[in-house]
């Protein structure tokens, strides 16, 4: 009974906290809210070139494109043959730097193809047959691409029927340049909204340690144990970082739904977008950390306070 | 001085105490023996600097020794830490010069305050406020506010926030030294009532006249040590 009326009596004291220092708490929220929606952001955009990455380039390093009914390649004569597959394939498992490899059909390569462009006339235009079958190859790390390619090539021009040997990393390198660009400048942004964000969350305890210096002492001197002294300082800490949290949540879902839209009207699909759970589990991972952060701080503002009261 | 005290239990008991302020060459307290039973009023005399304020500060954990030992109600709190030094401020109460009052709250949450966050449920925290401003003749004050009060009042609410709490022990450091006469003497007779129900009062006093009118056994500090001993015959 005794416990539950010092917590009623925490509650109230850091209701009281808030609205005396209501203006330095709502800053302090919104800025918490920023930086999170940068972090989440710029967590969110790694998530998002990763996933179309995997998706463009089928989770594979190197792509040998063979030659199909339209190819224009003039290493390509006509559409590959079965043997030409198969000494492909005996040249690409000799190599010792593919970790691992597999062969994409047509059937394969239409269905991902109408998946990347549905809605778009050029899928109405187009069949199975138009589109080239392919060795999808994954490296070893730290391979040199360039030589891999010139070599492979060099190997494969023995054999022919092949159209190109390509580098996925060159192949989008235009899109890895921006989304990396991207994701720097989010990052720093995030960091120098965070480091803010948690200078005002210090101040605001500050501010309310100094304005409330006095009860602290009487606190003190009357025999309330420094953990009850802290109490309302942590709620209030916790009811400022958690509005922070629910403010930067609302605005990350808020923000992959209204991209939903846009694509949906555009006549893409979304399916390439990255999920809520995503968004949640990031900002998720940021309030336990920020939860952590913010015991810290409290602790460490009011320590010294503390001893002085004594 | 121990032969007199030997039947009866220490409220109060310093041995050999040493105390030297951060910075300050000298130590304030050197070897000092006190002892206070349970049930004394006594008063600590002496210059300013003698070191009664220092023997308040470490009788309620505010200050440590670096020497000697230190019982209050039987425990030894010579070094103590936070947890203990909170469970210790519940049983023994101090009332200072400053008053210590909460300037934005009324004289009637002030007191309740230090009983709210003691775990002190309502109905009881309004009865013992009632009493306690009964006792200190405030009654009608419940709802001003401290600036609204005269020193003399204040230093009664602060009397009136000790009391509520129910304390074995009152340390009351010069309470009235910011107070005339007659609010001192005021002061004086609440801490008086006090002790006849049975709390044991350690006061501090620059103010001989006064403690030599009320017949309290009286210690004098000098040169950090308890130098000399006086029971006075009240005289009022």
């Amino acid at each position: 009974m005794r416990g539950i009326r010092r917590l009623w009596w925490t509650v109230r004291a850091t209701s009281r906290n808030l609205w005396n220092g209501r203006v330095s708490a709502a800053l302090a929220a919104g800025s918490i809210a920023l930086a999170l929606v940068l972090t989440t952001a710029s967590l969110l955009i790694g998530n998002q070139t990763d996933r179309l990455s995997d998706h463009w380039t089928g989770r594979a390093d190197i792509t040998v494109y063979l030659c199909a009914r339209a190819s224009a390649s003039p290493r390509c004569g006509g559409v590959t043959t079965d043997e030409q597959i198969a000494a492909h394939e005996a040249l690409i498992a000799a190599r010792p730097e593919v970790t691992s490899y597999w062969f994409e059909n047509q059937a394969d390569a239409w269905k991902a193809f109408t998946e990347r462009f549905s809605g778009s006339s050029i899928v109405e235009n187009l069949d199975a047959s138009a589109l080239p079958e392919s060795y999808r190859i994954k490296l070893v790390d730290g391979t040199d691409r360039e030589a891999f390619v010139d070599d492979l090539e060099e190997q494969l021009g023995t054999v022919g029927g092949f159209e190109i040997v390509q580098d996925q990393r060159n192949a989008l390198a235009g899109f890895f340049s921006v989304a990396n660009r991207l994701r720097t400048g989010a990052l720093a942004l995030a960091a120098l909204q965070a480091g803010i964000s948690l200078a005002l969350l210090t101040h605001l305890l500050r501010s309310s340690v100094t304005r409330r210096n006095k009860d602290i002492r009487v606190m003190s001197l009357v025999g309330t144990s420094h953990r009850q002294i802290r109490a309302p300082f942590m709620f209030e800490a916790l009811v400022v970082y958690t509005a922070g949290v629910a403010l930067a949540a609302g605005a990350v879902l808020g923000g992959l739904n209204v991209a939903r839209n846009m694509l949906e009207r555009a006549g893409g699909t979304d399916a390439l977008l990255v999920a809520d759970a995503a968004a949640l589990r990031h900002v998720a991972a940021l309030y336990l950390a920020g939860l952590a952060v913010g015991w810290l701080t409290v602790r460490l503002t009011l320590r010294t306070r503390l001893r002085e009261t004594n | 001085m121990s032969t007199q005290h030997s039947r009866t239990r220490a409220a109060i008991l310093l041995e050999g105490v040493r105390r030297t302020h951060p910075g300050a060459g000298q130590p304030t307290l050197d070897g000092l023996d006190l002892r206070v039973d349970d049930g004394e009023f006594v008063a600590l005399t002496g210059e300013s600097g003698s070191g009664k304020s220092t023997i308040i500060g470490l009788c309620s954990g505010r200050q440590q020794a670096d020497a000697g030992n230190i019982r209050i109600l039987g425990r030894d709190i010579t070094r103590i830490g936070a947890n203990r030094r909170a469970e210790l401020r519940r049983r023994v109460a101090t009332i200072f010069q400053e008053y210590e009052l909460l300037p934005d709250r009324t004289i009637g949450e002030n007191i309740a305050f230090t009983l709210e966050i003691n775990g002190i449920p309502g109905e009881e925290r309004r009865r013992r406020v009632d009493e306690a401003l009964e006792l200190v003749g405030l009654p009608s004050r419940r709802e001003a506010l401290p600036e609204q009060l005269s020193g003399g009042e204040q230093q009664r609410v602060a009397v009136a926030r000790a009391v509520a709490l129910r304390p074995s022990i009152i340390l009351a450091d010069e309470p009235t030294g910011n107070l005339d006469e007659e609010n001192g003497e005021l002061i004086f007779d609440l801490l008086s009532t006090l002790n006849q129900a049975g709390t044991t009062v350690l006061v501090t006093s620059h103010d001989v006249n006064l403690v030599t009118r009320l017949g309290l056994r009286t210690l004098r500090i000098h040169d950090g040590r308890v130098r000399t001993y006086r029971r006075h015959q009240a005289g009022r």
